[in-house]
């Protein structure tokens, strides 16, 4: 019954994001030329040679573009540009006052926006990520690893989709008490830029930054999945991670659980 | 309910300032020149299904509309006039081509003189322009400094400027508020300084477009007072879009009607009353409510039309060809305890909108009946 | 003219006047600006901490370039980003419909009313940087040089602000056109972060004759840092921004216009 409703929603996010498909292909073009970008500084730093050191051993220009690939892939999900986030839309529903009319529907608000989010990114994986991956397969070429990886892969590359939803949505719940947050996007995407390794890899950084980027969610977003699907990892080391990665879910889940608590009390406190 | 209207018909004819300064247009030039004026537009069409979506992204299909069809008048200086129809009749198409943000698909438009879209900016130094739902004002600094920049912008000289200010601020009480911030001011408020701001440099023509929307009874009066005012001191001339029918009985002696991009109707208001109203309102108080099989025997009444109880207002329209006011009310006064009447004379609204119930008519008729005879 | 310039003194006094009264959003934006703009470069000394140079130029040569596109963008950015910004809404909820019917140039007025003065954290930043590198780089810092370099960051902004006006008017076309707004300025700005001459040459051909981004930073600082010549186009280049700059800017006012005839034919 709950399941349908959800669909319902996917649903309906995906024909209001179908309304808008000049901006869907000027999105495509723009990812396009990013992968072009990515492609050529990593061609420039590891051309002459081929390959470069690195702190988990050497790294192939190949092994490079195939992590540019599948990095874009993952930021199509993550929408750094898209405009359209759950912290934008939880933070508008509070400061509206939108949030009142919420709380009193059967469904939770959190689960709502999910699977919002998730009809935006249904349109985009059609319409983004396949002929992307198809694109940067063509004329860059793309590794692609051995199944078992692979499902590991898709697996910690969900985790970190649902961790970077969280984030989004716990930043966005900030609203509850101060009231514009959409500065705190361009923050929250800055961040998720530079330790997530969404643009370079963790193992090029110096090692105080690494150091930092272990207390952080923010590379079980992009680094994790790629190390995983570039073979980086044993098989244990990398269920591992995943582990790593269900426990900083579950931290994350805590967390948003108290804020909510308390926005809500405030909000019934105060009367919003 | 409307406010009650005063006891007998108004009698608009002793006040000197609901008249146009100017007797009429054929005494004077005209000022607006509209001839054979037509536009259309071109709008995406996307069918329902999977298939409308893929047709609608891969090759979308456009469909031609028709906002104003062959539309013509003159309107001369000093005139009052007022544009209205339903929604999506083409009003505001008109307008924005009056104003010089349009350009016709044919026909020829002159404004004083001047072809608006090709002389925009001249165009807009003689006109004033108030868009009653949105407003030219900054948002976030006092009313004064959006009229220090309009000064700047209209090139007004110190002396007009001061002049329409001390002017503005007696009749429209702009002082009360001169140094709040627009975002706080109410719709009232806002509305007299947007129609202030538009009268600054002294324009030949004001275009309002809906500018008593939203507005309480009061502010309403105040702002069609001023413009009475300024049409019979400056000899002003008003071009009035609305929806609101009021505003054309107090402000203007003509009317032009338009609906689905048609002129249906240019003359005086009363000529529009005479062909197509007919009807007039009695209202009477009773001190017991009507029965109902008590209403079903006056809605059978010769000549009565509608007869809708309101508690214990009863207000009766009627067709005054077929039967006498006194005749009514003398059946009336028989049959029920009385307390007050009103007649309330013809309703101008019950007028426009059997006119544009005849217009539909008209349209349908001629959709199916292909050429007219 | 001369009123035209009372009137721009009046839209910067009411544009102070009116940020006065949202002091905090205002700094919020202008911090977040300049985190954004240093995680930028952030990471541009992660690569090159790790690998030294990139085709050859060095982190403070990168910073180099960087700045300039910076202050540029921000020179840019004060005057186009905002109007172009809210051109979609103004078209879509008619609100243009105000500024066209005031005697004004259509594109003077969207600017006065909208432009953004929260850019010169860009402004400031680029400076910061720009003087960080040229103390760590051997730069002659002749009269003639310094005057030089103003010239073409003004040509640069020009170039900058030519994008940002052309993207922008896409809204009269399209409904939603911050996605290309955003894609072209963002997405297009951000080849230009190193030597382009790491492109293959298509690239670089788009880069500088199509969307002439080389011209803001590469080229000029070519001259700059005497650079050998690394891109596959003749030196003369170097000399080129101020006039690329000031000829798209043209071309990109013909194109607005060209918009805002289009509006007044199809209405909204």
């Amino acid at each position: 019954m709950k399941l349908l409703l959800y669909w319902e929603f996917v649903k309906i996010a995906f024909r209001s994001r179908l309304a808008y498909r000049s901006e869907v292909g000027v999105l495509f073009v723009g990812r396009v030329l990013a992968l072009f970008v990515q492609v050529a500084i990593w061609k420039a730093l590891l051309g002459a040679e081929g390959h470069a050191d690195s702190s988990i051993g050497s790294i192939t220009l190949r092994e490079m573009v195939t992590y540019v690939i599948i990095s874009r892939s993952i930021s199509v999900f993550v929408s750094l540009f898209a405009g359209y986030s759950p912290l934008w839309r939880i933070g508008e529903k509070i400061r509206s006052g939108e949030i009142a009319m919420d709380l009193t529907r059967p469904v939770g608000l959190r689960e709502n926006l999910f699977f919002e989010t998730l009809g935006n990114n249904l349109f985009e994986i059609v319409f983004g990520v396949l002929p992307m991956l198809l694109a940067g397969a063509l004329v860059f070429g793309l590794d692609v690893p051995h199944p078992a990886y692979l499902l590991l892969f898709a697996v910690a590359a969900v985790n970190g989709l649902l961790i970077y939803f969280l984030l989004s949505y716990m930043v966005g719940l900030i609203a509850f008490w101060y009231l514009t947050v959409w500065h705190l996007e361009r923050f929250l995407n800055d961040l998720i830029l530079v330790f997530s390794g969404a643009l370079i890899p963790l193992w090029f950084f110096p090692p105080f930054l690494v150091a930092i980027s272990e207390w952080l969610p923010f590379r079980q977003i992009y680094y994790t999945p790629i190390s995983i699907y570039l073979e980086k990892h044993s098989l244990p080391e990398a269920g591992l991670l995943l582990i790593q990665q269900l426990v900083w879910l579950g931290l994350l889940l805590l967390l948003e659980r108290a804020m909510w608590k308390r926005g809500v009390q405030k909000l019934v406190i105060q009367g919003g | 309910m409307e406010a009650a209207t005063p006891s007998l018909r108004p009698s608009r004819e002793d006040d000197p300032t609901s008249r146009s300064a100017a007797p009429s247009q054929k005494d004077s030039p005209p000022v607006i020149r509209a001839h054979n004026l037509c536009k259309s537009y071109r709008r995406q069409t996307r069918q329902p299904g999977l298939r409308g979506v893929l047709r609608y992204l891969l090759q979308p299909e456009h469909e031609t509309i028709a906002a104003v069809r062959d539309v013509s008048f003159e309107i001369g200086k000093g005139e009052m006039v007022a544009y209205i129809g339903p929604n999506g009749a083409g009003k505001s198409t008109t307008v924005k081509m009056l104003v010089g943000i349009l350009v016709p698909s044919s026909g020829s438009v002159e404004v004083a003189g001047l072809v608006p879209h090709e002389n925009r900016r001249e165009n807009a130094l003689r006109i004033g322009v108030v868009f009653g739902q949105r407003t030219r004002l900054w948002w976030d600094i006092p009313v004064r400094d959006s009229f220090t920049l309009m000064r700047h912008m209209y090139g007004i000289p110190q002396a007009t400027y001061a002049r329409n200010l001390e002017l503005f601020r007696e009749v429209l009480d702009l002082d009360s508020f001169f140094d709040t911030p627009v975002r706080q001011l109410s719709l009232g408020q806002r509305m007299r300084a947007d129609l202030s701001i538009a009268l600054l440099h002294d324009p030949e023509i004001l275009f309002l477009d809906e500018p008593t929307i939203g507005l309480d009874v009061e502010v309403k009066e105040n702002i069609r007072q001023f413009i009475r005012t300024l049409n019979r001191r400056r000899g002003t001339t008003v071009v009035l879009t609305t929806h609101d029918v009021s505003d054309v009985e107090k402000l203007c002696d003509r009317v032009l009607v338009i609906d689905k991009g048609r002129l249906m109707f240019d003359g005086g208001l009363e000529r529009l009353k005479r062909q197509y109203g007919g009807e007039e309102v009695l209202s009477v108080d009773t001190r017991e409510r009507i029965a109902a099989t008590d209403l079903a025997l006056l809605s059978e009444m010769p000549g009565v039309v509608r007869v809708e109880p309101d508690g214990l207002r009863l207000t009766l329209s009627y067709d005054p060809l077929v039967v006498n006011p006194a005749a009514l009310i003398e059946t009336l006064m028989s049959r029920h305890k009385v307390v007050d009447f009103f007649a309330g004379g013809t309703e101008a609204e019950s007028v426009v909108r059997r006119m544009y119930q005849a217009n539909a008519a008209l349209v349908e008729a001629e959709a199916e009946g292909g050429r007219r005879p | 003219m001369g009123h035209y310039a009372t009137l721009a003194g009046l839209f910067v006094k009411v544009h102070f006047k009116s940020q006065l009264e949202y002091r905090q959003a205002f700094i919020m934006r202008f911090v977040v600006q300049l985190i954004s703009r240093s995680v930028e470069l952030l990471g541009i000394w992660i690569l090159l901490n790790k690998f030294e140079h990139i085709n050859g130029w060095t982190f403070y040569e990168v910073m180099f370039l960087f700045s300039m596109n910076l202050i540029s963008y921000g020179l840019a950015g004060i005057v186009f980003f905002g109007p172009m910004h809210d051109l979609e809404r103004l078209v879509r909820t008619g609100e243009l419909d105000s500024l066209l019917i005031a005697p004004l140039n259509p594109l003077f007025h969207l600017v006065g009313r909208y432009f953004s003065s929260v850019f010169f954290g860009h402004i400031l930043l680029g400076l910061v940087i720009l003087g960080i590198s040229v103390l760590n780089l051997d730069i002659g810092l002749g009269a003639g040089q310094i005057f030089w370099f103003a010239v073409v960051i003004l040509g640069a902004g020009l170039l900058q602000g030519a994008i940002m006006l052309a993207a922008g008017t896409v809204s009269f076309w399209l409904v939603k056109s911050r996605a290309l707004v955003n894609t072209v300025v963002h997405g297009v700005r951000s080849f230009i972060v190193y030597p382009i001459s790491i492109y293959d040459n298509w690239i670089q051909v788009v880069l500088t004759l199509v969307l002439p981004f080389a011209f803001v930073s590469f080229f000029p600082a070519e001259h700059f840092l005497s650079k050998p010549e690394s891109s596959i186009f003749p030196a003369f280049f170097q000399w080129g921004t101020p006039l690329v700059g000031m000829i798209l800017f043209l071309l990109a006012y013909r194109l607005w216009t060209y918009g805002v005839d289009g509006y007044q034919s199809t209405g909204s």
